[in-house]
């Protein structure tokens, strides 16, 4: 589905990670080791998880981190690594949050700063990838 | 007759029915209605049977089992024979429908559609006062089941499945159970026993294609081919038993476990009131070896009394892959491979682990990244409960980064969970480094440890050489306190001493976090003195400079190793030495301070002399953000002296650029270092 991965990873990761945060007015171009890093490990990881979006796998939950949603999509050969990618990238996601709404000197934002990126991984998601919508069903985008 | 109250026993009911059954056998007309039954877990709403004209219908409206439901569950026998100590159907069917999802009865192929009613021949052969019952039900795709029972003082039930489907079983499983959903099992299975005991038991059962899962897919398997055995026999107040389970082809996940077909079971031992013996049970795994054990379960203590386990040569690889890694997670290990043999004995008695033997044989582990290595590991530990022991441990080399580590052998002293090696020397490029009084021990946090050492002086030619860094000359030698390491944070509690390009270099407050995982980070305040300019210089090959200079680096912090804070600065070293730099680290140091940067020098000198004097230099850099706020050893209209002229002819060299860009500084750096960049002479 995806002819250049390692591009459109990248891509996906700059403009969604770093997209203008209108409504809790944190900075999210905001940069510390600890963000670095976790862009970072985000960016490795995401090649891997990028057949699993589309194949349905794993999808984008409401709360802004991402979820197995249909085991049975991905071999069983794979669902080891499938379920360690969406620990780690959830564990990531967390951390994310937590850092940036830190480094903005508000560790409160944490909440809205969650869920403006909830609202853009789901917005800038391909097409054919799995959301939960606002009532927590997954839909097909 | 009618029983409009609901009965609460089923047990009860299929009593009732038994016991009336016998005077059937003369009946011409019969009509049964029973409203429902209920118990835990299992509901039936509309229960008749009638007989009429020699045709016998039995039916259920609705069934509810497990949280399976059916409707219009059916048992129809047009020709039924009804004699003193004989009911028997010869060409019966049973008709019904699922109601919801479940695969049971009703349909034998989940994967076809489930509207509308099915049927399928059924006979069955029922002796009353023999108690005997023979039933013979056929479905289709080949599927034959054939079961018989009798009781009295003994019971006995067998049945022969001809291409049983698997899907079946789902009905008498609990919903969250994985639940099988294809495949099909044939063969024979028969219990017999007196009461409630169990006498007697012969299962040879054969499995085709299996396939099962639960909802959360964790707990899954396909394609699964293989075979269960089982005999038990009754022998002075025991059962003996022996069973083999054959795992010829296919896969299973079993959250987080992946593994594939080859695996043989074969285990016997015995049964009684109150315990479990496995007397023996060997375990063939074509890819690792050959495991066998024994125990012994406390039925009413629910413990583990005794047990053993043994297993030797296994293969290091497939044992890390399919056992180790997936409980590995984000750890330094994750992305490890292994090899080698390893044997392994272990004996555990009232619940607690006695003893445990281990033995690495030509064993290596390394990093696929590259991160790490360790080679050639041949290990013996002899661990036994509350006592001292010894482990020797042998290996024959290893590599930290791309750093090179000669082999050692040492011996390790354990007692219970704590280890601890009074001294090792472990070779470096000529050098070695020493650890002593290493201790180790577990705790809630996991595993803490710390050492001391030291390491003798090793070439930087050499070093700089297997780091990949530019090339260095001198040696490198250090004294290291304790260091310590606990809840993945590694701390030095002192200073560490470094002799560097002559002169010392002092690491202090030394933290360092998540080492070998995917986002190091690294703190420390380091000191330098007397640092030799022209050893410095020659490795950069930034120009020829003579002198000495003192360098601080304050509040230094590394992400994955890259510089991400730190306020450093350069300055000559107090004291009496030659001051010379040359014309190309003139240019050099110039355009450090990037395009506005200018030397202030005087130009008729320059196309002259190749080395100039100076009295002293110095350069700071204070990093955040990513910006390198820069300074020198003194102000200058519009920017900060770096070189200040000495000497004839003296040349003074004068920064203007305050704030550069990091990246944009080791882009430049980068370039004057690779010997790229020719002085130009304005």
């Amino acid at each position: 589905m995806i002819a250049t991965p390692r591009f459109v990873a990248w891509l996906f990761l700059v403009i969604l990670s770093w997209a203008p945060l209108a409504q809790a007015a944190a900075d999210l171009e905001i940069n510390t080791p600890a963000i670095t890093s976790l862009k970072q490990s985000m960016q490795q990881r995401y090649g891997e998880l990028a057949g699993f979006y589309a194949s349905g796998a794993v999808g984008l939950t409401q709360d802004g981190l991402v979820a197995v949603r249909d085991p049975a999509a991905a071999p069983l050969a794979q669902r080891q690594q499938l379920n360690s990618l969406v620990a780690a990238e959830n564990q990531d996601r967390q951390a994310l949050y937590r850092e940036i709404a830190r480094a903005n000197g508000h560790p409160e934002w944490e909440s809205e700063v969650r869920s403006t990126f909830a609202q853009r991984w789901i917005s800038k998601a391909a097409a054919g990838w799995w959301y939960q919508n606002a009532g927590g069903a997954w839909t097909r985008k | 007759m009618a029983l409009p109250h609901r009965i609460p026993e089923v047990t009860s009911s299929i009593l009732a029915l038994m016991l009336v059954a016998p005077s059937f056998a003369f009946a011409q007309r019969l009509a049964l209605h029973i409203e429902d039954i209920a118990a835990p877990g299992f509901e039936a709403h509309g229960i008749s049977a009638a007989l009429e004209n020699g045709r016998f219908t039995a039916a259920i409206k609705q069934f509810h089992f497990q949280g399976h439901d059916w409707e219009n569950v059916r048992l129809s026998c047009p020709g039924i024979t009804l004699e003193r100590d004989a009911i028997a159907c010869g060409q019966g069917s049973l008709t019904g429908m699922a109601n919801m999802k479940p695969a049971m009865p009703v349909s034998p192929t989940p994967a076809l559609p489930r509207k509308g009613e099915q049927s399928w021949p059924v006979r069955f052969n029922y002796a009353p006062n023999a108690k005997r019952l023979a039933l013979d039900l056929s479905l289709p795709a080949g599927e034959h089941w054939h079961v018989e029972a009798s009781w009295g003082k003994r019971w006995v039930i067998s049945a022969s499945i001809a291409n049983g489907q698997a899907a079946h079983f789902r009905t008498w499983l609990p919903r969250d159970m994985p639940a099988p959903s294809a495949g099909a099992v044939s063969g024979k299975l028969l219990f017999s026993g007196s009461a409630s005991e169990l006498l007697a038991a012969d299962v040879d059962l054969r499995l085709a294609g299996i396939a099962f899962s639960d909802a959360s897919g964790l707990h899954a398997g396909e394609k699964i081919n293989g075979g269960i055995m089982l005999k038990a026999s009754q022998a002075s107040q025991s059962l003996l038993w022996q069973g083999e389970v054959l795992w010829d082809q296919g896969e299973i996940y079993w959250d987080p476990l992946y593994l594939t077909g080859g695996p043989r079971l074969s285990a016997h031992g015995r049964l009684d009131p109150r315990r479990v013996t496995l007397e023996q049970a060997s375990l063939h795994w074509p890819t690792i070896g050959d495991i066998s054990a024994s125990g012994v379960w406390d039925k009413s203590g629910h413990s583990l009394t005794t047990a053993t386990i043994q297993g030797k040569q296994l293969e290091v690889d497939a044992l890390h892959r399919t056992f180790v890694l997936p409980f590995l997670g984000k750890t330094a290990l994750a992305k490890s491979q292994a090899d080698g043999k390893i044997s392994i004995a272990g004996r555990i008695a009232d619940g607690e682990i006695q003893s445990l033997d281990l033995a690495l044989d030509h064993a290596s582990l390394q990093d696929k990244e590259g991160r790490f290595a360790l080679r050639d590991i041949s290990l013996a530990l002899p661990w036994r409960a509350q006592a001292a022991v010894v482990a020797d441990l042998d290996i024959g080399g290893e590599q930290i980064l791309s750093l090179p580590l000669g082999g050692f052998k040492t011996a390790i002293q354990m007692q219970d969970r704590k280890i601890s090696i009074p001294t090792l020397g472990i070779p470096v490029l000529g050098g070695t480094l020493n650890i002593e009084n290493f201790h180790a021990a577990t705790s809630a946090q996991g595993w803490q440890w710390e050492f001391e050492g030291g390491l003798t002086p090793v070439s930087m030619e050499q070093l700089s050489a297997a780091l990949h860094w530019p090339k260095m000359h001198g040696t490198l030698a250090g004294v290291v306190p304790r260091v310590h390491f606990e809840a993945g944070k590694l701390a030095l509690d002192g200073a560490l001493l470094i002799k560097v390009f002559d002169g010392t270099a002092v690491v202090q407050d030394l933290v360092l976090l998540d080492a070998l995982g995917p986002a190091p980070r690294l703190q420390a305040n380091i000191d330098m003195r007397n640092l030799d300019l022209d050893l410095l210089t020659r490795t950069f090959s930034f120009g020829s400079m003579q002198g000495r200079v003192d360098v601080s680096v304050k509040g230094l912090e590394l992400s994955n190793w890259k510089p991400v804070a730190f306020d450093a600065a350069v300055h000559s070293s107090p004291g009496d030495y030659p001051r010379k730099i040359s014309q190309r680290a003139v240019q050099n140091i110039s355009s450090l301070g990037g395009a506005g940067a200018a030397a202030a020098i005087q130009r008729s000198f320059l196309g002259i002399f190749e080395q100039f004097g100076y009295s002293r230099l110095g350069l700071s850099c204070v990093l955040k953000n990513g910006i390198c706020l820069m300074g020198g050893i003194a102000p200058a209209p519009n920017g900060y002296i770096i070189v200040e002229g000495g000497g004839i002819p003296a040349i003074t060299v004068i920064g203007y650029n305050r704030s550069v860009s990091w990246d944009e500084l080791i882009t430049r750096l980068k370039r004057v270092t690779q010997g790229n960049a020719k002085p130009v002479v304005q």
